[in-house]
């Protein structure tokens, strides 16, 4: 796969991966593999929207009933779309009795506030107001294909669709309009929810009485126009999020709620590592547990169900299973040496982020330069740890399998369920339930099909609940990953040369109990987290080792771009002291081709009222930029460190973002908090050990997110809003960037290079005893807070 | 080649947690029974008739007394508000009030609590209100997934009964058992520093409509 443009690699690997599943007619596809990248699509979701624009959609309107989207083509070889995207204006968008507009989306809320931006975009081109416009997500029976909700995709990718939507149902409206009131359209407006007569506003008609009983019954108009950004008067604004309110009484259903009359608890026996073979299986004990209801045993699964919840766990601990280990014999302190021994193939990037086939010799850029900076970078596997864990109800009956799901990928829950227990997908019914945090792991489904086979087996519907340990230990992780960056200046304080190897953990072979579970990939390699994508630098070489992995890797929010970041950033620092200029003329000097990432770092270092200087200036503040889901980000942390703990503390975080169309900044800021708080925890807390009998921290105690305690006490994030540019993505970007912020920062106070993650206190101890400052010099830890 | 079997010996490394003194059920697993995330279930006890004064409603269940107070609520008397993340008590989304305590109801067997006076977050207020400080919650925007919040709004009003105006030290001391993965801490803290400024941040109050919630800052300054 050639990278063309590497900010545009996941939706450009993303659509691949649609299209191969389009034209294999296979369920479950692996592609991308340039970018580490494994998605699955299934069939019918794939098929169901685009292949014939004349396959009967839900109705325009009124809306009566929940249809299907679609229904696969009788030859769906037939059908080769180019998009795997519906086109049919009807799949998006509706107009209700009552006059509002409903849109429909297969994208799903979970706190990122899509549902309120989406709404904003159908409101602003039909001139209605906000609460004019209703939204239905992620239900397969009834939403239009699209991606899972990832990648920072959805404003970027389906936002444009939903805008050119609304401006073609704008445009039908009129012509509607014109056609009942004898006027033409020229001499129209739409106005709260109606057509209205320039001249005579007394001369209108409302969309209900208009679209009642008619079907769209057209494609999107790529050439509808969409409004000036001058005229906005809802895009831009900051409309609260009105799915705020069912979050603080406790009445939102999220999937881990959902119950059915019946239903009983599975367990699934999970293997102590990643890769073990199941020999055998000793159900009997378990079967004279209270509430036992049933077993099954296929394979590598393994599992029980009981009338409740603590009895299906009792039970399960009275199973007997006995388990082959992975050949291999990694640890956690042992899997970057193993890395460095065993880097398999590489792959060869040119200075324009593109893959040269068939790959070059590696050259020696360091001996070309005079006097070359070579450091090393890691970042260990993290988990994702949604306080919801994964979990599913599933009810098989004979000819119709129901599945209340919390999941990041509808779609691909039905297709999943489906596969694992060979069934038809078309009778996979999917009820989307609220989804209790994601950030990756949510997108493959796994519980989903676990408790389908069990359903199968018991002849009742199941409910599962991973437990923590299980989330922890059997899910899926960033990848392991370790950038060695080598390069020099020039006399003119020029980056000259910039070698970068990197190696990343995501070669995992499936050894899980079902096939379809190839959960492997996770992009280490990023969105433009090279540096020549971000600075300019005459002369680089990109060396890219996929190497094995005992763990399944897969994407965690911004994926590789935390490490690629963290290194970039880091050595832009080194170059930048050994050039003599401070951090931030520095990078300007080198952003010349970027120049509205050049103004996102202006501006971030005038909110944080920073004045920079050369090398270690002890004011404890440091700066990284960078480039993802297309925004442009710059941020600045301040940091404390008690030398005598070593312990960091990030009193602050000011961040600066171009999301070009800006469509509602509040809920960007709110996004940008929050990845400011998961880029600190990844940084300072997270790693997951392992050693040969399994991971060894998987609980909260252990594996700790960041709390309230260690937040910075203030995070500060501005949205410059650039409404002549595209809306790109603003989910993860912002948490990219942290990492190098703080290690910057911490070299600012005390000239200390942390180059491996999390910075631990035994780390920072170990960097001061390195550096000689082996004195406790007073510098109380902070008070939080204060 | 090892083989890893299913055994009562093996120990492993071991934690030192509070809850540990009543975990009588050890795991016949490779892992130590701190490794897994079940700590709060004692294994089968007497089963026996338990009446729980919930939000101010008596309910007899018919259970095993070491049953966890979480899996009545959520799984018997459908209070889903209170949420499962860990069953160790080490993140608070289950957090609930006991004689106005805040209490990890996933490690707390329904025996314990029997006679007392159990508040949920479907019982901070009557139907079609909110306190105060939920109220707060919602213009400061708080949430992102929700999932944590019922757990972090039942924290923060065990805090705001016994302190209504806590210094943000003790509003951070008494926050930081309950974790939020997306990082909502900041909205969190002016939310408690908003309702706490109002006088009376656990009075009920009429829900104001969505629309008319006032946009919250945009930065999430805290301290």
């Amino acid at each position: 796969m050639v990278l063309k443009d590497r900010r545009r690699v996941s939706l450009d690997t993303a659509l691949d991966a649609a299209t191969a599943a389009h034209a294999t007619r296979r369920s479950v596809v692996k592609a991308g593999a340039a970018a580490g990248l494994t998605i699955a699509f299934s069939l019918r979701a794939t098929l169901a929207q685009d292949a014939s624009p004349t396959v009967e959609t839900a109705p325009a309107t009124p809306l009566t009933e929940a249809t299907p989207a679609a229904s696969p083509p009788a030859t769906p070889e037939a059908a080769a779309p180019a998009s795997p995207f519906p086109n049919a204006l009807d799949a998006y968008l509706r107009v209700n009795e009552d006059g509002t507009v409903q849109l429909s989306t297969s994208k799903v809320e979970y706190g990122q506030g899509i549902a309120t931006g989406f709404r904003q975009l159908v409101a602003e081109e039909l001139n209605l107001g906000f609460d004019q416009v209703t939204i239905v997500m992620g239900d397969p029976a009834v939403t239009p294909f699209d991606f899972p909700t990832y990648g920072s995709l959805s404003t970027q990718l389906t936002g444009p669709r939903i805008r050119q939507a609304s401006a073609t149902m704008r445009d039908w409206l009129l012509q509607l309009g014109a056609e009942s009131l004898g006027l033409e359209v020229a001499g129209l407006e739409v106005k709260g929810g109606a057509v209205v007569s320039t001249a005579d506003p007394s001369r209108s008609v409302t969309f209900a009485a208009l679209a009642a009983g008619k079907k769209a019954e057209r494609d999107i108009d790529d050439q509808a126009k969409v409004k000036d950004p001058a005229e906005f008067t809802i895009i831009g604004k900051s409309i609260p999020r009105p799915d705020v309110h069912e979050k603080v009484n406790g009445a939102l259903k999220y999937g881990i709620d959902s119950r059915v009359d019946g239903m009983v608890y599975g367990k699934v026996v999970r293997p102590p590592f990643y890769g073990s073979t199941l020999d055998s299986v000793d159900f009997s004990e378990a079967e004279s547990m209270p509430g036992y209801v049933g077993s099954v045993h296929k394979g590598n699964f393994a599992a029980i169900a009981a009338e409740r919840l603590e009895q299906a766990e009792a039970a399960l601990q009275k199973v007997k299973a006995t388990w082959t280990p992975p050949s291999h014999a990694l640890t956690s302190d042992t899997i970057f040496d193993f890395m460095e021994q065993n880097p398999g193939d590489a792959s060869v990037l040119d200075n324009t982020g593109t893959a040269i086939d068939p790959t070059p010799e590696i050259k020696d850029l360091g001996s070309s330069l005079a006097d070359p900076i070579s450091l090393t970078f890691r970042a260990p596997y993290v988990n994702h740890t949604p306080i919801e864990p994964r979990n599913a109800l599933v009810s098989v009956t004979e000819g119709k399998v129901e599945v209340w799901a919390t999941t990041q990928s509808p779609y691909e829950v039905a297709a999943s369920v489906a596969d694992a227990i060979g069934v038809d997908a078309s009778t996979v019914v999917v009820h989307p339930m609220a989804t209790g945090g994601a950030f990756g792991s949510k997108i493959l489904p796994m519980a989903d099909p676990e408790a389908a086979i069990i359903s199968q087996a018991v002849k009742r519907p199941v409910k599962l609940i991973w437990r923590r340990d299980e989330e922890i230990a059997h899910g899926q992780y960033r990848p392991a990953m370790q950038v060695t960056i080598t390069a020099g200046v020039d006399g003119e304080g020029k980056i000259e040369g910039w070698d970068w190897r990197l190696l990343s953990a995501v070669k995992y072979e499936p050894a899980y109990y079902m096939s379809s579970f190839t959960a492997s990939g996770g992009a280490a390699a990023d969105w433009s987290s090279w540096a020549d994508g971000v600075y300019d630098i005459a002369t680089c070489q990109t060396v890219w080792h996929q190497t094995e992995s005992p763990l399944p890797s897969y994407y965690w929010r911004v994926n590789g771009a935390t490490t690629n970041t963290f290194a970039r950033e880091s050595m832009i620092d080194v170059l930048a002291e050994k050039a003599g200029q401070d951090p931030v003329t520095f990078r300007q000097q080198h952003l010349t081709g970027n120049p509205r990432l050049a103004a996102a770092l202006d501006a971030v270092v005038k909110q944080a009222g920073w004045t920079p200087g050369v090398g270690v200036t002890g004011q404890g503040i440091g700066v990284a930029i960078g480039i993802d889901a297309n925004s442009m980000i710059a941020e600045v942390a301040r940091v404390e460190v008690d030398q005598r703990s070593g312990k960091i503390t990030v009193k602050s975080f000011d961040v600066v973002i171009d999301p070009g169309l800006a469509v509602n900044p509040e809920a960007i800021a709110h996004q940008g908090e929050g990845s400011v708080v998961m880029g600190v925890s990844s940084s300072l807390n997270e790693i997951i050990t392992f050693d040969e009998t399994g991971i060894t921290n998987p609980t909260f105690q252990q594996y700790a997110p960041l709390t309230m305690a260690e937040t910075p006490a203030t995070i500060n994030v501005s949205v410059l809003a650039n409404n002549d540019q595209p809306m790109s993505g603003v989910g993860e970007p912002m948490v990219a960037p942290t990492t190098g912020a703080i290690a910057n920062a911490v070299y600012d106070l005390l000239g200390i290079r942390l180059t491996e993650t999390p910075f631990t206190p035994d780390r920072v101890l170990a960097a001061l005893k390195e550096k000689g400052i082996a004195t406790p010099v007073a510098s109380p830890a902070a008070t939080p807070g204060s | 080649m090892a083989l890893w079997v299913k055994n009562d010996s093996h120990q492993g490394m071991r934690l030192v947690l509070p809850y540990e003194s009543s975990v009588a059920y050890h795991y016949h697993w490779c892992a130590a029974p701190s490794r897994r995330g079940w700590g709060s279930f004692k294994g089968p006890g007497i089963a026996m008739a338990t009446t729980l004064t919930i939000n101010g409603t008596d309910h007899t269940v018919d259970l095993d007394e070491n049953t966890p107070l979480l899996w009545v609520l959520r799984n018997d008397l459908d209070l889903t508000g209170t949420k499962f993340g860990c069953g160790l008590s080490q993140c608070g989304a289950c957090t609930v009030h006991v004689d106005g305590e805040a209490t990890r109801s996933c490690v707390t067997p329904i025996s314990q609590v029997a006679g007392k006076q159990i508040t949920t977050i479907e019982g901070l207020a009557p139907a079609g209100q909110l306190t105060v400080l939920q109220q707060a919650w919602i213009e400061e925007q708080a949430p992102q997934c929700g999932y944590c919040q019922s757990g972090q709004i039942m924290a923060a009003s065990a805090l705001l009964a016994k302190n209504p105006n806590p210094s943000d030290a003790e509003i951070i001391e008494a926050m930081s058992g309950n974790l939020c993965r997306c990082g909502t801490y900041t909205r969190i803290f002016a939310a408690i520093k908003k309702a706490a400024a109002s006088g009376s941040p656990l009075e009920a109050v009429p829900v104001a409509s969505p629309e008319a919630s006032p946009v919250a800052s945009g930065s999430g300054a805290r301290g």
